[in-house]
């Protein structure tokens, strides 16, 4: 796990002096964050090629971004927002050209006792992502960017009370969505 | 079970207890069998999402990144803004150039600002005067075409600005604030009739355009330097910032 607080001067370090014009420094920033930043995006978009193609855009962006950047604040914080608004456009733009038959199927079956690995992983994306916007940017940030509390409360501008509280709602849902498809029964 | 010890068992798998917690936590699940199976069905799931977290393999595309990065430079004009300083560093005469063209521009808004009124009226600070009372709408813009108002709620828990918007021209909302990328979640779309069109042009800045009939809310609660631009036809209609 990233060592983020520690690491932050050296996010500022390196940001000063891409935009002094050494854009060669910004490979530092893409090695530190390419994986946090995929696995959420992953996730999100639940596809290998498209969470490539997503992270590279986020990256991208974030470099063309980078003067807009205010050292106060987190590059981390920053950038996980720019991957989250990122990937939840881009499944929305898909799910606009899509039709409804290309989507995944709804693993529905109740009487359902052996779930494959593939299906399961589907069956939790699905899951996760039906969960509201605000529950779904917690689990996200919390499982698979791996942020601590203080982490995820400094990224959504939210309290630390609050973002106990909404992980709990979160989980809670998740926990009761699975339970009703049997997800916990299948995978014991 | 209370909502404060499944709060303290959560906090205890996160890894987030304090030492005096701690100790609450390990009479809790002493005297507690309830506690106890809650600690295990809660450990179950986050261990599935962790180990869903954790299968997704390392990769490195940072040399993908950089060269898109590259390509994008040599194909565009654009670049960061300090890259184009320092070259104008090298190169004194371009210096000049630009000086006198940032000179020209600034004196051409300077002398917009002066013969257009509804400019400074264009800028409206919410420092706690205006619409602090709940369902008191207020209208801070209004023309032949488009008409905007506001209202503010304010508890411990949220500040929502709600924005109602009635336009038969089509206007762009962008909203950032000090991280010049909010959140999308942040803004809710409360209502809208059916042949309203509101629909998101750009997610950095997030960036609406509108035209029909619509009401969203922000909640601006715990966000710093909220700022909304409401602009039609390459014109600033008005400005807000929420503080």
């Amino acid at each position: 796990m990233l060592n983020k607080f520690d690491s932050m001067d050296e996010d500022k370090f390196f940001i000063e002096k891409i935009l002094a014009g050494d854009v060669n420094q910004f490979k530092v920033l893409v090695e530190k964050y390419q994986n946090p930043v995929f696995k959420v995006v992953q996730r999100i978009v639940n596809n290998y090629d498209d969470a490539r193609e997503v992270t590279q855009d986020v990256f991208v962006k974030t470099f063309e971004s980078l003067n807009q950047y205010k050292v106060q604040y987190k590059f981390f914080s920053w950038i996980y927002r720019i991957a989250i608004n990122h990937a939840l456009m881009f499944v929305k733009s898909k799910k606009q050209f899509s039709s409804l038959d290309e989507l995944p199927n709804a693993y529905t079956s109740k009487s359902e006792n052996t779930i494959d690995q593939e299906k399961r992983d589907q069956l939790l994306y699905e899951q996760i992502n039906e969960l509201p916007e605000r529950y779904k940017t917690v689990i996200l940030l919390k499982y698979y960017a791996k942020l601590s509390y203080e982490e995820i409360s400094e990224t959504l501008e939210i309290d630390t009370k609050k973002v106990r509280s909404r992980l709990f709602d979160a989980r809670k849902k998740l926990k009761n969505k699975l339970q009703d498809l049997n997800f916990f029964t299948a995978i014991q | 079970m209370k909502k404060k010890d499944k709060i303290l068992i959560q906090n205890k798998i996160d890894g987030e207890l304090n030492p005096q917690e701690e100790i609450e936590f390990s009479q809790l699940i002493k005297q507690s069998n309830d506690a106890l199976n809650y600690y295990h069905k809660l450990f179950k799931l986050s261990s599935i999402l962790n180990s869903d977290a954790d299968k997704v393999a390392a990769i490195d595309f940072s040399k993908g990144i950089m060269q898109s990065i590259k390509n994008k430079q040599a194909n565009s004009s654009t670049h960061l803004k300090p890259t184009i300083k320092l070259s104008f560093v090298r190169n004194k005469l371009m210096t000049y150039a630009a000086i006198l063209l940032i000179g020209l521009v600034v004196g051409s808004l300077l002398t917009y600002n002066f013969t257009n009124s509804n400019s400074i009226e264009n800028n409206v600070l919410l420092s706690g005067t205006i619409g602090k009372i709940p369902e008191t709408e207020n209208s801070i813009y209004s023309d032949k075409n488009t008409k905007i108002k506001l209202r503010e709620l304010e508890n411990e828990n949220y500040s929502l600005f709600i924005f109602s918007i009635q336009t038969t021209d089509t206007i762009t909302c962008t909203i950032v604030d000090q991280f010049n990328v909010i959140l999308s979640e942040a803004v809710i779309l409360l209502s809208k009739t059916d042949d309203t069109f509101f629909n998101i042009e750009s997610e950095m800045p997030l960036k609406y355009s509108i035209q029909g009939t619509t009401s969203f809310q922000i909640n601006a609660k715990n966000k710093k330097n909220v700022s909304i631009k409401f602009s039609g036809k390459k014109k600033l209609l008005k400005q807000v910032e929420l503080e």
